[in-house]
């Protein structure tokens, strides 16, 4: 016997999403899903923004395949840290971030970041309760990646172009990277950032801090 | 290795489709996997043979047919395909909706 159906194999996933988004509604809290390749920088932004937002109260559930590395680096900062471990799993999913949300103070917090799992293609799939994703390209990466990769440049609300203190050194153009990504997604946000000289910063903690106030306000 | 997620989100779907028509064993699934997922077939059948061990799907032969990305163009009205090094409409237009290529469903379910 032959039935057809149109069933949504990812709905399962969504519907723990949108539990976990009702959690965090609950307490009026700001949640982003932050995503990059390997070695982006997203542990480094965590570390830079953590200590630029004094107003605000934020907790992360970091994501890695194996090691607590991350983990311990947030909480070097004092800051209310989660780790999963994945085991071999390339993307954090709704089920797993609600396991680990249960060991965060969410009632204390404006804010939760998730950090994904370094991976510039499958974290993309998988809704996490998250209010906005935000995904990092570094410019030692390529200015071809929107093309190679565009299913989370087209999921993504906001594009932090890091690294660009390193610009001169590479081949990266940003115009090329920024018309692709806009091509894909004409809504996404886009910031030239450099972590490690503070470039781009005080844009990006405003657009943090803005995203926080509307969900408040909303 | 999506394909593990993916393969195991497809055995939980035809689990719930088989037990809400009391459906006995299941031998075909066809799913549909949009274009920008970037799903590998080979590898997501491989995962599909462990992820359906002990259910009803166990021993199924699952069918993935790619859906193609496609855009409407909103500047000319147009269907076309979005390639994937040029996401422009044949007329020169960068301005478009998708409107597939990120779906990921089960479509058929045949049972023994």
């Amino acid at each position: 016997m032959k039935i057809q159906v149109v069933a949504d194999v990812l709905e399962a996933n969504d519907r723990i999403a949108r539990q976990n988004r009702a959690i965090f509604d609950s307490h009026g809290l700001y949640v982003l899903n932050l995503m990059s390749s390997p070695g982006a920088g997203k542990t480094t932004l965590l570390e830079k923004t953590l200590g630029s937002l004094p107003d605000l109260r934020v907790g992360v559930v970091e994501g890695d395949i194996a090691t607590d590395a991350d983990a311990q680096r947030i909480d070097a900062l004092g800051v209310p840290v989660v780790q999963i471990n994945t085991g071999g799993g390339c993307h954090l999913d709704g089920n797993m971030v609600r396991q680990g949300i249960d060991a965060l103070p969410l009632a204390e917090l404006d804010v939760v970041i998730v950090e994904n799992v370094g991976n510039l293609v499958c974290p993309a799939e998988f809704q996490v309760g998250e209010d906005d994703k935000v995904m990092i390209l570094s410019v030692t990466e390529g200015h071809d990646k929107p093309l190679k990769y565009p299913l989370m440049f087209s999921e993504s609300s906001l594009l932090l172009l890091n690294k660009i203190d390193l610009l001169e050194h590479t081949d990266f153009s940003i115009d090329k990277a920024s018309a692709d990504s806009r091509a894909l997604n004409p809504g996404i946000g886009i910031i030239e950032l450099s972590c490690r000289n503070g470039a781009g910063m005080d844009q990006w903690l405003s657009w943090l801090r803005g995203r926080v106030h509307a969900k408040r306000g909303g | 290795m999506h394909e593990l997620s993916i393969a195991r989100g497809i055995v939980s779907t035809v689990e719930e489709i088989a037990a809400g028509r009391r459906l006995g064993q299941v031998k075909h699934i066809k799913v549909q996997a949009g274009e920008m997922l970037g799903v590998v077939p080979e590898s997501l059948s491989f995962c599909f043979g462990f992820a359906a061990e002990g259910t009803r799907a166990a021993g199924a032969r699952v069918d993935i047919e790619i859906v193609p990305a496609e855009g409407l163009c909103e500047t000319c009205g147009s269907h076309f395909e979005l390639n994937s090094y040029s996401y422009t409409c044949p007329c020169g237009s960068r301005s478009f909706q998708m409107i597939s290529g990120k779906e990921l469903r089960v479509v058929e379910v045949e049972t023994v």
